[in-house]
Order: C-alpha cells, then structure tokens, then sequence
C-alpha cells in the first residue's frame, strides 16, 4: 500500500508540481528516537516534513499546532509516546484530548480535518515511523495546498463581507411594571434584612439601563432599578466587585447565563458562593430564541416566566449548511473584519486570565490588524472550549460582527461531543483543564 | 462600598461612541460599552475600551513645561503664556503672520477647537490652522 501511495504522490507532484510541507512535533522519548532508528536502518520516507523536536507531547500548545498551519504548513504531525508509555506519566492524555478538540474546530470552520494527524510512535517502531510519513505525506499530497495559504494568494478576489453576514442579533422585549416593582421590593428587604450588604443590577440612567451597585446609603437609586434587554456582564462585575470588597456579601441579578458565568467562576476560584445571593430573572422566548439558548433561566426565578429551551441558532445552522470550501471563506472573510479592540475579551465574564495568549506579543505581533486570520480567532476559540458558557456578550461587543456567538457555540458541542461536558452546568471541572486519569479515547477514534 | 456608571462620549475620535466610566469608591475604575447607545450599540474600539487609562496615566502632562538651557522644566500657565506671546509676537514682526501655524486636536472638543481657530485668524491673522487627523 505505502508503494502505491508514494506512486501516486510521485504522479501528483509532476502533475502540479506541489510539495506538501508537513511539520512534525516528535516527543523527545518515544517518537524522535523511533525518528533516529528508522534513519539508522536507512529506511527510506519522502523528504517533506521538518520534525520540532518536543519533551512531550503535552507540551504542545494549540497554538503551536495553529501557528503552524498559519505560516503555512500543509500538514501537522504530532507523535508520541503511546498511552500508558508516557515519560512524564499523563502528558499524551493531554494530547489526546486537546488535539481532538483543535481538529473538530478546524473542520467546523471548513479546514481539512485530516490535515491535522496524532499518532503514537515508540522508540522501538522505526518502520512505523517511515510508514507514518509515507502515508501522512500522501494524504496530505491528495488534499493539495492548505485552503489558508491559497486564500492568502487569491485574497484579491474576495466578496464583499456584506452580503453574506446573517442576520444582525436585535432582541426585543420588556418586563411588566409588576415584574419590576416585585424585584424592586425584594431587593429593598434583603438590603434592610442585612441579608446582602449591595445589590448588583440594572439601573435607567440617562434614558438607558445601565450597571449599578444598589447599596442601602442610596435608597433613592432603587426607585431606578430597572430589568431591560441590555445585557450586561454582570457576572464579570460582580467578581470584580466581591475581589475589590473582602468579607461583603453581594447580590446579583442573574440571568440563566450569569448563573453559569458564576458557577464556572466558582470552580475556577474566581468567587466564593458564600458571599453571593442570585435573584433569578428568567428571559423570555424571543431573548431565548435570539441567543439559541438552552437554558434562558436561572435554577431559582424570581422574576420572569420559564422559556423553553431554543435551537442552537440560525446563524450556525446556516454557516454548518456551507460547503467546507464556502464555509472556510466564510469564517477567513469574517475574521479578516477583526480590528483587533478585544472587545471580545473584555466584555466575557470567562475571560479573567491573569496573563493573556492574545496579548502576548511574542504570540500575537503587535500593531497588526486585522490580526493574523485565522490564528487570532481560532486560538480564542481554542480557550473557550471547556469554558465558555454562551452568553453571546462577545458577539454583541464587536464592531466588526463577526459571528463570535455560532463559532463558540460549535467549539461548545464539540466539548460536549467530545466529553459530555457542558460549561455552567456540569459540576466538575473542564476535561481540558485538568490531567485526568483517564482519556475517553485513543488517538486513533479521532476521526477526519 | 460604591460601583456606580457614569455615561460619556468616547474622547478619542470623532464618531461619538457612548460608554460608561465605572466609578468605585469615587476612583475611576474601568469602561463599559454602553449596550443601548444609537451610535455605537454596544461596541467600542480599543482605545474607548482604554479610555480611563490615560486620566491616571503617570505620563500625562500636568503643567506647561518650558525649555531652560536645553531641558524641560514645570512652569505656571502665566510664565508660560507670557513666553508664548512674546516668542510668537517676534516671529510675527519679523517674518509675517502667515510664518505661523495652529495645529489643533480631535481629543479636544468642538468649542475648544473653534477658540483655537479663532486665535489664529483674528488674533494672529493667519488661515494656516491644520488638525491632527490629517497630519
């Protein structure tokens, strides 16, 4: 077999001349010595690939993966121990799961899946080696030149963005006067009863609803209290506001978003339960049908009716309903809008990182815009798998509208695919933040 | 214990995006887009997003400095006003009005930018006022 793909892989370069560059991550222990044996045996494989040698596997960063593929790789390999044969026990369960979760993001936004490959290589397996090479740089071969790179050269011809952006997110609704007074009255009683020592919500300032710390000093303010469809990070102020203020207890008024946003923020040591009271507000359809959401409510509603759960959204469905090809000109023309304010990540209550990949400038060049497409996006989308809770505060944050929403939706459901995990709702910790015992699956159930 | 919002135009550009500067305990904290806004909708670029950085920036610039034998030095608003006319008095007598040139500031507000403008026609007697966005 591996003769008669190097056959055809002759017979497709002299028919275009194209020579796939293909990067290999090796793991020092296992695959880069199997590497060493299968030069010493002078096994013979194609010359297309430049091996970066790595102490594990798990050292690997998605961004590095990424970074390959924007500067141009065609291919990337990444090889190592196999499970169980780790040198620093569970680093490939690392790789196993977060190479999974970069090539189900690549081939939702139309990129080659297989252009992506995980392989385990012992030290001993110098023929599999040759073998590996000879059939990655065949299938990579078949596929032609990454999609990313070509685009680049033809970018001149691209459509205008304008036609093809969905529909624009407007909701629409109000809460009744009764509603209002009812939150108003609450909030008072719990203020007077010492059960909270501030109440974070909504108050009309100015002719617009706008965030506010009722406190009970300033009664006068919760005559303004107000529930509008302005969403606010609220959670993300709040967490600002219990670090600002020790020992305070402090309650919110929470959506079914900012519960999750605060339950994540819980596991990740971000805020102490003890020290926030919710009030529940419950969204009604039209919120929850705009936002696709699937849970538009807190566990406890004090305000508002229960909606039913909504679809996914009509603005995934219709990028998911795109051919690959138009789906990757899609998603590259939608990233290229980006002016880089970071408006995405300043609004998101997930986004509470002390040190940041996007502005590190070593990863991210400084001064550029648009940034480099698609690393940029697809790096923040990497970040968000295992953590974003859907509250579609970044989407409505960006000037540029890019559909930051349906692309962190889909990241969503390949966790969920991948782990049955749900950012918010299940009470354990990401499957991508910790070294688990176990891994769900080997390398080799990933599939294209 | 205080958060509180306080509504503003962006002062960086001219497009008028609305923002709020979060306030708490009486120092300024943050912004926060202005979800509502008719101009800007919820949006802001990354300078409105950093625009409370520059009020507490240890780098901004407090009082006129005046250069003394080759060096920046603080100076009073009278000390420096007094050199200015005098320096740009002389430059006038000698070589005309139009040796002058006013460059004005989109950070600065509309009044601001029609006193400067008016300093440089009927005070100075010159039309060579420029603003920074087209430098």
């Amino acid at each position: 077999m591996s003769e008669q793909t190097k056959q055809a892989q002759a017979e497709q370069e002299t028919k275009n001349g194209f020579q796939p560059r293909i990067l290999a991550f090796l793991c020092n222990w296992c695959s880069y010595a199997g590497a060493d044996l299968a030069g010493i045996s002078r096994l013979q494989y194609p010359p297309n690939v430049v091996a970066v040698r790595v102490m594990c596997t798990g050292t690997i960063s998605p961004h590095h993966i990424l970074k390959a593929f924007q500067k141009g790789a065609d291919g990337v390999l990444v090889a190592g121990c196999h499970i169980g044969d780790c040198h620093y026990m569970r680093g490939n369960f690392m790789t196993v799961k977060r190479v999974a979760v970069v090539k189900e993001l690549l081939k939702s936004i139309g990129f080659e899946g297989a252009r992506l490959h995980l392989e385990w290589v012992s030290a001993s397996e110098g023929q599999k080696f040759a073998d590996l090479i000879r059939s990655f740089t065949g299938t990579i071969a078949a596929l032609g030149p990454s999609p990313i790179v070509s685009r680049r050269k033809e970018k001149a011809a691209a459509k205008s963005w304008k036609e093809v952006v969905a529909e624009e997110f407007k909701p629409t609704f109000q809460y009744a006067e009764a509603d209002i007074a009812k939150l108003r009255k609450r909030v008072a009683e719990m203020l007077k009863a010492g059960e909270i020592d501030g109440f974070l919500g909504l108050r009309m300032q100015n002719g617009f609803a706008a965030p506010c710390l009722f406190v009970k000093e300033k009664p006068e303010h919760l005559e303004s209290l107000i529930v509008s469809n302005a969403r606010y990070p609220l959670s993300l102020i709040l967490q600002r506001l219990l670090k600002k203020y020790v020992g305070k207890t402090i309650g919110v008024m929470a959506r079914g978003c900012d519960e999750r946003a605060l339950k994540e923020m819980e596991k990740f040591g971000q805020v102490k339960p003890n020290f926030l009271k919710l009030v529940g507000v419950a969204c009604d359809q039209k919120q929850a049908d705009a936002c696709g959401c699937a849970t538009p409510y807190p566990s406890e509603i004090t305000i508002g009716e229960k909606a039913a759960s909504a679809q996914r959204g009509a603005a995934l469905e219709n990028i998911e309903k795109l051919p690959p090809a138009e789906r990757l000109t899609y998603w590259l023309e939608s990233f290229e809008r980006c002016i880089k304010c970071y408006g995405c990540k300043n609004i998101c209550p997930m986004c509470f990182c002390t040190e940041c990949n996007l502005q590190n400038k070593t990863l991210v060049p400084a001064g550029q815009t648009p940034p480099e497409n698609p690393i940029f996006h697809l790096t923040r989308a990497m970040h968000m798998a295992g953590r974003c809770i859907d509250c579609g505060l970044c989407e409505e944050a960006c000037p540029a509208h890019i559909p930051l929403r349906a692309l962190y939706k889909k990241v969503g459901e390949i966790v969920k695919e991948l782990f049955e995990y749900t950012p918010g709702i299940n009470d354990e910790h990401s499957p991508l933040c910790i070294l688990g015992e176990t891994v769900p699956f080997e390398a080799s159930d990933i599939k294209d | 214990m205080q958060y509180e919002t306080v509504l503003t135009t962006c002062a960086y550009c001219g497009t008028g995006c609305g923002l709020y500067l979060e306030v708490m305990d009486g120092e300024l904290a943050g912004v926060i887009p202005c979800k509502t806004h008719p101009i800007s909708q919820g949006s802001l670029c990354i300078k409105g997003w950093r625009l409370h950085e520059f009020v507490t920036s240890d780098r901004r610039l407090k009082t006129p400095l005046v250069r003394k034998d080759g060096e920046l030095k603080e100076a009073s608003w009278d000390e420096a006003l007094d050199l200015v006319e005098e320096k740009l008095g002389a430059i006038k007598a000698e070589s005309g009005p139009d040796s002058i040139a006013f460059l004005t500031s989109a950070k600065a507000t509309n009044e601001e930018n029609y006193v400067m403008q008016k300093l440089a026609r009927a005070v100075i007697g010159t039309n060579n006022v420029d603003h920074c966005a087209r430098l």
